[in-house]
C-alpha cells in the first residue's frame, strides 16, 4: 500500500520519466537479457543449439580472447587514471580563466567528443603513418628513427591509448568545471583567512568536494574504456598479432565475421560481469552520493 | 451491328491487355549490392554515385515486368560484413545479394540461401566458365550465380625502374616469368631512402589474403591440399621457407614499414607518391589510378604494369581468382523466388557482363560476353599469366574461411614483428586452424 501511495503521489514524475524507461527497457534491458540467454547457445545466423556453459568454458582456453581481455584491462589501467588526472588539471586551469576563454577551451576540448570518429581516425592515421606521418616527421627532426606506431606491438597499444584519451577528455572536463562551479566561494575565502595555500585548498577543499563528480567520471570512463571499439576497428583492427585486440572488438569479429553469435554473446557476458563488478567496486570504494 | 462488332473487338482488346497483367501477382524484391560500379561509360552523368547504375538496371527490368518492384540498396564494402549477417539474424535479409564469394559461401553454409542449379536453364549455365560454376557449387548445389571476377597478381610502377634505366629487370608479356632471385634483384635495385620497393599488406582481419598467400604458393606450399578443407597444409618445409623469405624481405626493409596494420588505401597512396614500387593487387588498381589522378593524389610518374609472382624451380604456382556473384536468400513464396531468379539472370546478361568487366576492371564469367578487354595490354598480360599458371585455391568456400584466414594473417604478423619464428607461427597456425576445422 505505501508503494502504491508513493506512486500515486509522484504520478506526474513517473509520467515524465515513463517514456524514457520504456525505451530503456526495450532497447537496453531486453537486449541485455537476450544476450545473456544467447550466450548459452551455439548460435549461427539461423540455427541455435543449447550448449549450457560450453561457450564460457571455451573462453577459458581461447588464447585470443585472453589476450583481448588483458589488452582491455591494460587500456583501463592506462587510460582511466590519465583521463581523470588530465581532465581535472585542465578543468582547474580553465576554471580560472574569464568566461570567453572558458567557453573557447571547453568547446575545443569537447569537439572530439561530438566529431565523427571516422574523420578523427583519418587524422590520426595520417599522424601515425610510418612513412609520411606527422609524428615520424617530428621525431625525425630530432634524429629519432622511424617507427611503425600502429604496426609495432610495443607501440600500438600506447598509440591507441593516446587517441582514446584525446577523444575522451572533453566530457570529464565539462563535468569537472560544472563541479567546480558548484563549490561555494565562501569555503575558499574561509580557508584563505586561515592561511591555507593554493595547494592546500586544492587538496583539502576542491578534491573532497569534487568527489561525486570524480566518482561519476571514474565509473563512466571505466565502463567506456571497457567498451573501446571504434579506435581499434579503424586504426589497427586488433593487430599487430592481437596486440590491440579488445573484448568488444573480439565480440564484433566473432559475431559478424565468424558468425558465432552465441560465443560472442558469452564474451559480452564476461564483459558485463567484469566491467559491472569494477564499477560497483569503485562506487563502494569512493562511498559518495552521485548527484548527476 | 457494325457498332456492336467494334465495341466487342475493343472489349476483347482491352481484356487481352488487362488479363495477363492481372495474372501476374505484384512482387517486391529487395536487392542489396556492393558499391562496385560508377561512371559507366556513356552514362557518367547518371551513374556518378555507387548504386545509380544498379537502379537504372532495376528500372529496365521493371519496364519489362511492371508487376515487379525492385528496391535497390547499396551497402558500403565496410558494412557488408555487418549489415547482412545482422539482417539475416534479425529475419530481415534481402531477397537478392551481390557480394564476394567468400561471404556468399558463408551464408550458404549457414543454410540461408536458395540452391539455384534447377532454377537456371542448363543451356544458360553452359555459357558460364565451368571453373567458376564449379567454384560456386557447394555441397552439390549452385549456391549463387557468379557475375565477374578479379585475378590477383603483382603490379609494378615501371616508371621507377625506367628512370634508373632498369626496366629490363621486369618480366614482359613475351617472357612472363621470373625467378625469386630475379625478383629480389629487381626490387633491391630500386631501393632508396624513402622508397620501399615492395608494398605488403597483412591486415589482422585476413582481408586481401591473396596478396600474402601468393608467396606461399611461389614456394610450393598450399593452404589446403587437393580441395580438402578438413585440415590446413601450410605448415610444411615449403611453407616455412616462404615465410622465412617474406620475413627476410621485411628485415632488409624491402617491404614498407607497418605492413601489419597498414590499410589498402594507405598502400595505394604510397604507390601514387612513389614510395613503393610494386605490390600485389588486381586489375582494379588501374581504375584506382584513374580516380587517384582525378583526385590529385598522384605526385610522381606512374606506369603500371602487371607482373607475375616469381617462381622457384620445379614449382608451378597459380594466381588467385576472386569472383562476385548473386545470391538469393530463402524464399517462402515460389512466385517471389521465380522473379528473383529472373532478375539475377537479367543482371547477368552478356551485355551487362561486358559493362561490369570494363567498368570495374574485372573479368566476365560468361563465354558469350567475349573479351571486353581486347587490345588493353595490361589485361592481355593478366590473361596470359592466368593461361600460363592457372588458378590457386584460397579456400574461400570452406566453412571456416574467415576464421582460418584471420588466424593465418595474425601468425604472419607475429613473424613480421619478431614475436615468433616462421616455424613457431606455422605450427601454431596449423594446430589452431585444424582445431577450428574439426568442429
Amino acid at each position: 500500500m505505501p508503494l502504491i501511495r508513493s506512486i500515486v503521489k509522484g504520478r506526474w514524475g513517473y509520467f515524465f520519466i515513463g517514456p524514457a524507461y520504456v525505451l530503456f527497457t526495450i532497447f537496453t534491458i531486453y537486449p541485455l537479457f537476450e544476450g545473456i540467454r544467447l550466450s548459452f547457445y551455439d548460435a549461427g545466423l539461423k540455427m541455435r543449439t543449447w550448449v549450457g556453459f560450453e561457450n564460457y568454458a571455451r573462453l577459458l582456453t581461447d588464447s585470443a580472447f585472453r589476450r583481448a581481455f588483458l589488452n582491455t584491462l591494460h587500456f583501463v589501467v592506462i587510460i582511466v587514471p590519465v583521463i581523470l588526472v588530465l581532465s581535472l588539471l585542465f578543468a582547474v586551469l580553465i576554471f580560472g580563466l574569464n568566461y570567453v576563454l572558458q567557453s573557447i577551451f571547453r568547446a575545443a576540448f569537447y569537439l572530439p567528443s561530438v566529431a565523427s570518429g571516422v574523420v578523427l581516425v583519418a587524422v590520426w592515421l595520417w599522424i601515425y603513418n610510418p612513412t609520411y606521418g606527422l609524428l615520424n616527421y617530428l621525431t625525425g627532426l630530432v634524429g629519432l628513427p622511424r617507427i611503425a606506431w600502429l604496426g609495432d606491438a610495443r607501440w600500438a597499444l600506447p598509440a591507441l591509448s593516446v587517441v582514446v584519451i584525446s577523444w575522451a577528455l572533453g566530457r570529464p572536463i565539462i563535468l569537472f568545471i560544472a563541479g567546480l562551479n558548484g563549490i561555494s566561494r565562501e569555503v575558499y575565502e574561509a580557508a584563505m583567512i586561515d592561511g591555507a595555500s593554493s595547494w592546500q585548498q586544492f587538496i583539502r577543499i576542491t578534491l573532497p568536494l569534487l568527489t561525486p563528480t570524480t566518482v561519476f567520471v571514474l565509473v563512466t570512463q571505466t565502463i567506456g574504456v571497457f567498451q573501446t571499439f571504434v579506435v581499434v576497428q579503424l586504426l589497427t583492427r586488433g593487430g599487430p598479432a592481437y596486440a590491440t585486440q579488445t573484448i568488444v572488438y573480439s565480440i564484433y569479429v566473432t559475431a559478424f565475421q565468424f558468425l558465432q553469435f552465441g560465443y560472442a554473446a558469452a564474451m559480452g557476458g564476461v564483459l558485463l560481469v567484469v566491467s559491472g563488478s569494477i564499477a560497483l567496486f569503485q562506487l563502494r570504494l569512493m562511498r559518495a552520493d552521485i548527484e548527476y | 451491328m457494325k457498332r456492336s462488332v467494334i465495341f466487342l473487338l475493343a472489349a476483347l482488346l482491352a481484356a487481352s491487355l488487362v488479363v495477363p497483367a492481372m495474372a501476374e501477382e505484384p512482387v517486391t524484391l529487395r536487392f542489396w549490392t556492393d558499391p562496385r560500379f560508377r561512371n559507366i561509360a556513356g552514362m557518367e552523368d547518371k551513374t556518378s554515385l555507387p548504386g545509380e547504375w544498379e537502379m537504372i538496371q532495376a528500372q529496365e527490368f521493371m519496364k519489362l515486368y511492371p508487376h515487379v518492384t525492385i528496391e535497390v540498396e547499396v551497402i558500403p564494402f565496410e558494412d557488408l560484413t555487418v549489415r547482412v549477417p545482422a539482417a539475416i539474424a534479425a529475419g530481415g535479409a534481402p531477397d537478392i545479394l551481390k557480394d564476394y564469394l567468400g561471404r556468399t559461401a558463408q551464408y550458404w553454409h549457414e543454410g540461408v540461401l536458395e540452391p539455384l542449379e534447377d532454377l537456371i536453364p542448363q543451356d544458360e549455365l553452359a555459357d558460364y566458365l565451368p571453373s567458376l560454376v564449379e567454384m560456386y557449387t557447394l555441397d552439390g548445389h549452385l549456391h549463387a550465380l557468379p557475375s565477374y571476377s578479379w585475378v590477383g597478381h603483382l603490379v609494378a610502377n615501371k616508371a621507377i625502374w625506367d628512370e634508373k634505366g632498369l626496366g629490363h629487370l621486369l618480366p614482359t608479356i613475351d617472357n612472363p616469368s621470373w625467378t625469386v632471385e630475379e625478383f629480389e634483384a629487381a626490387i633491391e635495385a630500386v631501393k632508396e631512402d624513402s622508397l620501399w620497393p615492395f608494398g605488403l599488406f597483412v591486415p589482422p582481419d585476413g582481408q586481401a589474403d591473396y596478396r600474402y598467400l601468393a608467396f606461399f604458393w611461389v614456394f610450393g606450399a598450399k593452404l589446403y591440399e587437393g580441395g580438402d578443407y578438413s585440415r590446413v597444409d601450410l605448415n610444411s618445409p615449403e611453407g616455412v621457407e616462404a615465410l622465412t623469405w617474406l620475413k627476410s624481405l621485411n628485415d632488409r626493409e624491402l617491404i614498407q614499414p607497418g605492413a601489419t596494420t597498414m590499410t589498402s588505401a594507405q598502400l595505394d597512396t604510397m604507390l601514387w607518391r612513389g614510395e613503393i614500387a610494386m605490390m600485389g593487387n588486381t586489375a582494379a588498381l588501374w581504375s584506382g589510378y584513374t580516380n587517384a589522378l582525378r583526385d590529385g593524389k598522384v605526385t610522381r610518374e606512374i606506369d603500371l604494369v602487371p607482373v607475375p609472382y616469381p617462381t622457384v624451380p620445379g614449382v608451378s604456382a597459380g594466381l588467385a581468382v576472386g569472383p562476385t556473384g548473386f545470391a538469393i536468400f530463402k524464399q517462402e513464396d515460389p512466385n517471389k523466388l521465380k522473379w528473383a531468379v529472373e532478375f539475377i539472370r537479367f543482371l547477368n546478361q552478356p551485355e551487362y557482363q561486358q559493362i561490369y568487366a570494363q567498368n570495374a576492371s574485372q573479368f566476365p564469367v560468361r563465354l558469350s560476353a567475349g573479351n571486353p578487354h581486347e587490345g588493353k595490354p595490361h589485361f592481355e598480360m593478366i590473361q596470359k599469366m592466368l593461361e600460363l599458371y592457372g588458378a590457386e585455391d584460397l579456400g574461400v568456400t570452406s566453412t571456416y574461411y574467415n576464421q582460418v584466414r584471420t588466424l593465418l594473417s595474425t601468425e604472419i604478423q607475429a613473424v613480421l614483428i619478431n614475436q615468433k619464428t616462421p616455424e613457431q607461427a606455422l605450427a601454431d597456425f596449423e594446430r589452431e586452424a585444424n582445431r577450428i576445422l574439426s568442429r
